[in-house]
């Protein structure tokens, strides 16, 4: 009986018009309806625990509170409740963020509606809501990982270059890369490209991690 | 009630089909689109004579969807067009302008019809 009542979908994002209009996508929809709307994280949590839908959707950048956050608490709080991130984002910092916050897929916004629907039900039977190019950027990162693995023996700060210590130096005080180029003199390009080195030989993640990793190793 | 023509023009299919779902079927509202804003032309517009021109996509400020605005302003002086873009924020940007009889007293009504700013405020206040 119960797979015959429709999905109860939460919309979490900041931009009316368009989760108005998604709402209006998905209540077309004869297995789906959303039960409540939120413009940001908070209020996420809040109508979550509230409302407790079957699956959230929701956006990262909101003011009031990040998507990623709300995602974590609300698997806490609904550890039944399925997460899809829908975003603009289309980098590997998130995408990987999200997933450890528990999210069961990652969509970028310009997906079509037809494959929006097909992944939200898709997730509801426990596959991953991801389009083949999410799923690109995961194999390049399980790819780095297992190239990765052989040389974890030493400590991995040590095979940073010098370059790449002052850029991690400067990412532990929180500094964005913009800023960091400027502060090193270098290109844009050059200091995603010193990140990216970065990531791959501290086995992490995203820059945050990285930032921990170095404060931890006392490079500040 | 008076229908108004609207011209969806669009690079946001997720965007744009919601719009659509919000709009078509609404008293007063005739939709005609969405149209891909690419390739699109001033031209091609005439044949809808539109009251207005709703242009939507990810990124407000996409070169493609900038330079096709300045285009149907002037080609269309007095139509209203509203820019909705998700990296805007939470809002719709609505362009329009309008034409004057080339003379002064013309001229200065308008000026006077506008609000005041900070500069103009402050230019103000200093006069003795």
């Amino acid at each position: 009986m119960k797979d015959e009542q429709p999905i109860r979908i939460l919309l979490a994002d900041d931009h009316v018009l368009f989760r108005e209009g998604l709402a209006s996508i998905v209540n077309a929809q004869p297995d789906m309806t959303v039960v409540g709307e939120a413009d940001d994280g908070l209020e996420a949590l809040v109508k979550a625990k509230q409302l407790r839908p079957d699956l959230v959707l929701i956006d990262i950048s909101m003011p009031g509170g990040n998507g990623l956050e709300a995602t974590q608490q609300i698997k806490e709080a609904l550890p039944d409740t399925v997460i899809v991130v829908l975003t603009v984002h289309n980098d590997e910092e998130r995408l990987f963020e999200a997933i450890r916050s528990g999210a069961q897929g990652y969509l970028l916004k310009d997906v079509r509606s037809e494959t929006l629907l097909d992944l939200v039900r898709g997730a509801m039977r426990g596959e991953a809501a991801i389009t083949p190019v999410i799923a690109g950027h995961m194999l390049d990162e399980f790819r780095r990982l297992s190239r990765a693995a052989p040389q974890q023996a030493g400590d991995p700060v040590e095979t940073l270059t010098f370059r790449e210590q002052e850029v991690l130096t400067q990412v532990a005080t929180g500094a964005a890369d913009k800023e960091i180029a400027e502060a090193l003199g270098v290109s844009l390009y050059t200091v995603k490209s010193h990140m990216r080195s970065i990531l791959s030989k501290l086995h992490v993640n995203t820059r945050y991690e990285a930032a921990r990793y170095a404060r931890r190793k006392g490079l500040l | 009630m008076r229908t108004h023509c609207i011209v969806l023009l669009s690079t946001h299919s997720l965007l744009s089909e919601g719009l659509v779902r919000l709009l078509r079927g609404t008293e007063g509202v005739k939709l005609i689109g969405p149209l891909p804003l690419e390739g699109f032309r001033s031209a091609d517009l005439a044949q809808h004579a539109p009251d207005l021109v709703l242009v939507a996509g990810q990124d407000a400020d996409d070169a493609a969807a900038k330079a096709l605005l300045v285009e149907l302003l002037q080609a269309f002086p007095d139509l209203p067009i509203a820019q909705i873009g998700l990296s805007a924020g939470n809002s719709v940007r609505v362009y329009t302008s309008r034409t004057l009889p080339a003379n002064m007293g013309d001229l200065l009504s308008m000026i006077r019809s506008l609000p005041v700013r900070g500069a103009g405020k402050e230019e103000a206040s200093s006069e003795p």
